[in-house]
């Protein structure tokens, strides 16, 4: 008789229901639970390939045709028992002649990431780590991940984590804008075993102010994750967020449709228990993209930008302003508004209304500023 | 309040939350209509089984959806191919629920008094 060790419960409901199990040589095997009898469960057991397992792990391929179309005809039924052994009785009549094939249509939810490597990066380091993974479609085929696709997914992520600390730093009542070393993070784990999954630690030497701004911000993510499944809940907390941080949340769910995958992070600081987690699937993006794509002004931020002007324009319609953080706006005046006529050289606090107009590849953005109104600073 | 299942220390967990508010939920009885045994805990069911990675406080509880959706898909697996869904009102005097593993699953810890079948309605596949 063989033996299968457990190895996780991919999918439960008042107990495991689908069960993911190895053999002695790292054999991989699926398990759904078909009936209980005299206090003992029965799984229905069949090896499966890595590549259709991982498919079915990140749901594109359904529990039905994982049993239908396998690798080896072989089948077996089998219980988990006390230290997590399986012991296979081989069945010898067709599965398709039982009752024991799952119907159509079942697919895995995306489950937040049961890795504890953010929690261990962090508590080794002395900082907030985070990881983050994705399944293209190209990992659909083979263990690759085009650099493209990792690159955009670090850009659209960095461009999300930037907006995010900026609504966390002025939630807490700071007018200026952070510096961009207070949200920024390195890559210190490429690419983890096992998985497309990239793990980062924030840049700056940890203090209580940027951890504190940092926590909030990844407060702030975790909203926007929180009920991916319903995509009308998604889309109210969106708006309620609405600016910047929305768009960006936006134009993540477009990359993670266009490359067909969904995505999973965790978060954790040295003194968390555990990490925090979150998921979205393939299939949870598109509809939150339906419901949010044609609302326009749902990304357009108003800000305030103080600085000197250097440039203005004869006709008064277009601008550039050197930032007290030494950063160069430009923009023009939106149709309507006010009749620019300030002084060259003189400060100004500018009101101006901010479109995310796109961003590139790799997640950078460009920038449409429009002047709503003026004063000296 | 007592709970219908005997709880272990420091059940149900401090994240749960008591109801209080009403919330829909939705659960799989395994006929087409709803009785005691769809709304017993996997301990109750099986008194001497142990599940890997499963607390006592989880196998104490019961597993419940907030989106229908969920609770449709469960329909697929071999267990509940015969079953239905039921739409359970939990109110103020229900018990305890806490977001566990994914999706809308719940855990439910129903306290002994409340009447679970009179809250039950079985809804149209």
């Amino acid at each position: 008789m063989k033996t299968v060790f457990f190895k996780s419960t991919l999918f439960y409901y008042d107990g495991p229901q689908v069960i993911e199990a190895e053999d002695a040589i790292g054999g991989h095997y699926i398990g759904v639970l078909v009936e209980t009898e005299d206090g003992s469960d029965r799984f229905l057991i069949a090896g499966v390939s890595t590549k259709r397992l991982r498919r079915f792990k990140v749901g594109s391929l359904d529990l039905r045709s994982l049993f239908l179309y396998l690798d080896e005809p072989s089948w077996f039924l089998g219980d988990v028992l006390p230290g997590g052994r399986i012991e296979l009785e081989e069945q010898t009549v067709k599965l398709t002649e039982t009752e024991f094939l799952p119907g159509d249509g079942f697919f895995l939810h995306a489950t937040p990431s049961e890795s504890e490597i953010a929690l261990r990066e962090a508590r080794l380091r002395r900082n907030l780590c985070f990881e983050v993974s994705i399944e293209p479609h190209e990992a659909h085929q083979e263990h690759k991940v085009r650099s493209k696709t990792l690159v955009g997914l670090l850009g659209h992520w960095q461009a999300f984590m930037k907006h995010a600390y900026e609504k966390a730093y002025s939630l807490s009542g700071r007018k200026n804008k952070p510096e961009p070393e207070q949200y920024a993070f390195d890559v210190v784990v490429p690419a983890a075993p096992g998985s497309f999954r990239i793990v980062m630690e924030a840049s700056l030497v940890p203090d209580f102010f940027a951890t504190g701004n940092l926590f909030q911000a990844f407060e702030l993510i975790d909203r926007l994750f929180d009920n991916v499944d319903d995509s009308e809940k998604t889309a109210a907390t969106v708006r309620e967020f609405k600016g910047h941080l929305a768009g960006s949340y936006l134009r993540l769910l477009r990359f993670l449709s266009k490359h067909d995958t969904g995505l999973k992070y965790s978060w954790a600081l040295p003194e968390f228990q555990a990490p925090v987690s979150r998921a979205i699937g393939r299939n949870e993006a598109s509809p939150i993209l339906r419901l949010l794509e044609k609302s326009r002004s749902l990304v357009v931020e108003e800000t305030e930008l103080v600085g000197t002007l250097k440039l203005g324009s004869d006709d008064g319609k277009t601008w550039r302003l050197i930032g007290d953080d030494q950063k160069e706006y430009r923009g023009t005046v939106k149709k309507g508004g006010p009749p620019l006529d300030a002084r060259l050289g003189q400060r100004y606090v500018f009101k101006v209304r901010e479109e995310i107009e796109s961003t590139d590849m790799e997640g950078e953005e460009t920038i449409k500023r429009f002047l709503l109104s003026y004063r000296p600073a | 309040m007592q709970f219908r299942d005997e709880l272990p220390a420091s059940c149900p967990p401090d994240t749960s939350r008591e109801i209080g508010d009403e919330i829909v939920a939705y659960r799989l009885l395994k006929g087409n209509a709803p009785t005691d045994d769809d709304f017993l805990s996997q301990r109750k069911l099986q008194p001497k089984k142990s599940w890997p990675n499963i607390t006592e406080c989880e196998a104490r509880g019961l597993s419940i959806y907030l989106a229908i959706s969920d609770a449709k898909k469960n329909l697929a697996l071999p267990k509940f191919r015969k079953g239905t869904v039921c739409r359970v009102r939990l109110s103020k005097g229900f018990g305890h629920i806490e977001k566990t593993f994914g999706g809308s699953h719940h855990t439910w810890w129903p306290f002994a008094e409340c009447d679970i079948l009179e809250a039950c309605t079985v809804e149209a596949p």
